[in-house]
């Protein structure tokens, strides 16, 4: 039944789950703990929220063609999610980051044991989601 | 596909656990919120400087948070002065500023100038009144009030006096340090000792004090 193209419907629903609990983390941060997105966090969240349905519509009517759809995404949202950490991290400095109003994208909310900030958790999801794909397609 | 069972089971779980934490998570913010409450002093919810109105024999206290220049404030201002009419024996009515607008400054310096000659509500209820006109979103004039204020039938040059000597920049930092700590976004926000108004309506503040009152 799989073709050689078909990425096993198991990879698929970890991505899924992975995209979900992305999706429903960022909206708990913005929505219930009231945290205002800054404009990279936006930018993640645009290329975040569609996988979730593209996830789910393949694992209800699978088909050989999510690759292309979900990999095009999560690579667009894996270079901004690199892109907020470096800024997080300082390596490029807040003189270039590119928000214009509200909040500057180098604002710590969240500090889980030192390290775990919101745009970790972004690049950690896209990071889960690339080398998934990537091993899905590989096989 | 016997797997579309997993899946459909596990976006269903998704969306329970979603409400489930987010309903965790706000009862355990309300409950912080309301162990502030219990301080004999008041604060954060009362500070000394702070208008306060009322008989106050049940110790229901009501805390607004206020902006004379925001119009959901004025929007509401009927339904709390109805509230309050009913039960100014039973509870008291605190008011705490979160000057959030571009002249909503000045105008409370207008109103704690007009607190001294004891004409707060009056003067609150002129401004409400022509606020369409004074703070008009592309053109707005506060000059105006003084004009305007001259219904309240305050003694207008010892409001300009008062207006002049008084600081408010303590009281209103205070103030807006206060709602922070409350987790108070936007105005106006009420508080009926401790307990967050969660619904903008006449009915559910009126349930809420009165659920307090007869408790």
């Amino acid at each position: 039944m799989n073709s050689n193209n078909q990425i096993s419907s198991t990879i698929i629903f970890i991505c899924f789950l992975v995209a979900s609990v992305a999706t429903l983390g960022s909206l708990f941060f913005s929505e219930i703990m009231h945290f205002v997105p800054c404009s990279m966090c936006w930018y993640q969240r645009i290329f975040m929220y569609p996988l979730v349905i593209i996830f789910l519509v393949n694992l209800l009517y699978p088909d050989d063609k999510v690759f292309k759809y979900s990999f095009s995404l999560v690579l667009v949202g894996l270079f901004f999610a690199i892109y907020h950490n470096l800024l997080m991290f300082g390596i490029i400095p807040e003189s270039v980051v590119p928000c214009v109003q509200g909040v500057p994208c180098s604002t710590v909310y969240l500090n889980w044991f030192g390290f775990i900030t919101i745009p970790l958790l972004s690049l950690v999801a896209y990071s889960l989601l690339f080398v998934l794909l990537i091993i899905g397609k590989g096989k | 596909m016997k797997n579309k069972k997993v899946v459909l089971l596990s976006v269903v779980l998704l969306i329970i656990g979603f409400i489930a934490v987010t309903v965790f998570y706000q009862k355990n913010e309300d409950k912080k919120i309301q162990k502030m409450a219990s301080k004999s002093s008041g604060a954060p919810f009362v500070r000394e400087h702070s208008p306060s109105f009322g008989k106050n024999e049940n110790k229901v206290t009501i805390v607004e948070f206020l902006d004379p220049e925001c119009e959901a404030c004025r929007a509401f201002h009927p339904a709390i002065k109805k509230v309050f009419k009913e039960y100014s024996d039973e509870s008291r009515l605190v008011v705490r500023y979160l000057a959030n607008h571009k002249n909503s400054k000045f105008v409370v310096r207008l109103l704690e100038a007009a607190r001294k000659q004891g004409k707060y509500n009056e003067t609150l209820d002129v401004i409400f009144k022509y606020q369409p006109k004074w703070a008009q979103h592309n053109n707005p004039k506060p000059q105006l009030l003084w004009d305007f204020l001259v219904e309240a039938n305050l003694d207008m040059v010892k409001l300009r006096e008062d207006f002049d000597s008084n600081y408010i920049d303590g009281m209103l930092s205070l103030d807006r340090a206060d709602a922070t700590k409350l987790k108070v976004r936007g105005t106006p926000t009420f508080f009926v000792n401790g307990k967050e108004l969660k619904r903008l309506s006449y009915q559910s503040l009126l349930d809420l004090v009165e659920s307090e009152i007869y408790k």
